[in-house]
């Protein structure tokens, strides 16, 4: 588990993002490469 | 007008003239015609700007960009029945740290800032920027004060600003450019209903003078 004690403006934690959710003020966000996320993922057993 | 693309997937019409309730009306419009073309996931209305963000890259971007123009051309404007909110504002102080810089911007007094930014009753025109966060339209162009040259790092939840033309209220913390001249205490955005967003497009919202600190 990761706490997070303090954030700045340009600190942010990535998933896979989320879609269909723009008009509510919500960015798609998410991770730039999903396959590298995936697979880093899966290689620390997560 | 001028619409571009945004990556493969999108792509952002902005529509020609004045950032007023007619031409948002018609931005509306087209929101609600293109969210239900089969290859859009999402139409999704700005300021006077309207972004349709696809399942796929589109095919025939030409005729798309064809279609766009037509809608504008031929839409009627929605009029949308919202519901009409009132927030208390605590004018100055520690929510309100930048009165001071619209003072000396406008050469207007502080009573009178305060009368022409609670006298309006705004419209959301549309969500964005954060979270639940409405963009507003309405304010009395004479206490328009131009984004700040150093953007504020954090500023709370619930600030209300000022920015250029524009005014609205922070729906969380975090960094804004824009002049804060007050506070108010509302819920504009909750992860966990259905619904996440407190407003939606054509709701109102009027600022009610609660105090003012000089």
């Amino acid at each position: 588990m990761i706490e997070i004690l303090a954030t700045g403006a340009l600190s942010t934690v990535q998933d896979l993002g989320r879609t269909g959710s723009l008009r509510f003020g919500v960015g798609t966000s998410g991770a730039m490469d999903d396959l590298a996320l995936a697979i880093g993922n899966i290689l620390l057993g997560n | 007008m001028n619409i571009s693309l945004l990556g493969t997937s999108a792509i952002l019409f902005e529509a020609p003239g004045l950032m007023d309730i007619r031409h948002q009306r018609r931005i509306w419009s087209m929101a609600r015609r293109f969210s239900s073309w089969p290859d859009v996931s999402e139409a999704v209305p700005g300021m006077t700007n309207l972004m349709l963000a696809f399942k796929q890259p589109p095919a025939d971007i030409e005729g798309l960009i064809c279609a766009l123009r037509e809608a504008w051309e031929q839409e009627a404007e929605l009029e949308i029945a919202g519901r009409q909110i009132e927030l208390p504002v605590t004018y100055g102080g520690d929510g309100g740290p930048h009165l001071v810089d619209v003072v000396a911007h406008t050469g207007l007094s502080i009573d009178e800032i305060v009368h022409l930014h609670a006298a309006p009753l705004y419209t959301v025109y549309a969500l964005g920027s954060h979270p639940g966060y409405c963009y507003l339209g309405g304010m009395d162009p004479r206490i328009a004060t131009p984004r700040r040259k150093v953007p504020v790092v954090r500023l709370p939840g619930g600030s209300v600003s000022i920015g250029g033309a524009q005014t609205g209220v922070s729906a969380s913390a975090g960094p804004s450019g824009w002049s804060t001249i007050g506070h108010t205490e509302m819920i504009f955005f909750d992860s966990s209903k259905m619904q996440p967003a407190s407003f939606s497009p054509g709701d109102m919202i009027r600022f009610r003078i609660d105090k003012v600190i000089k």
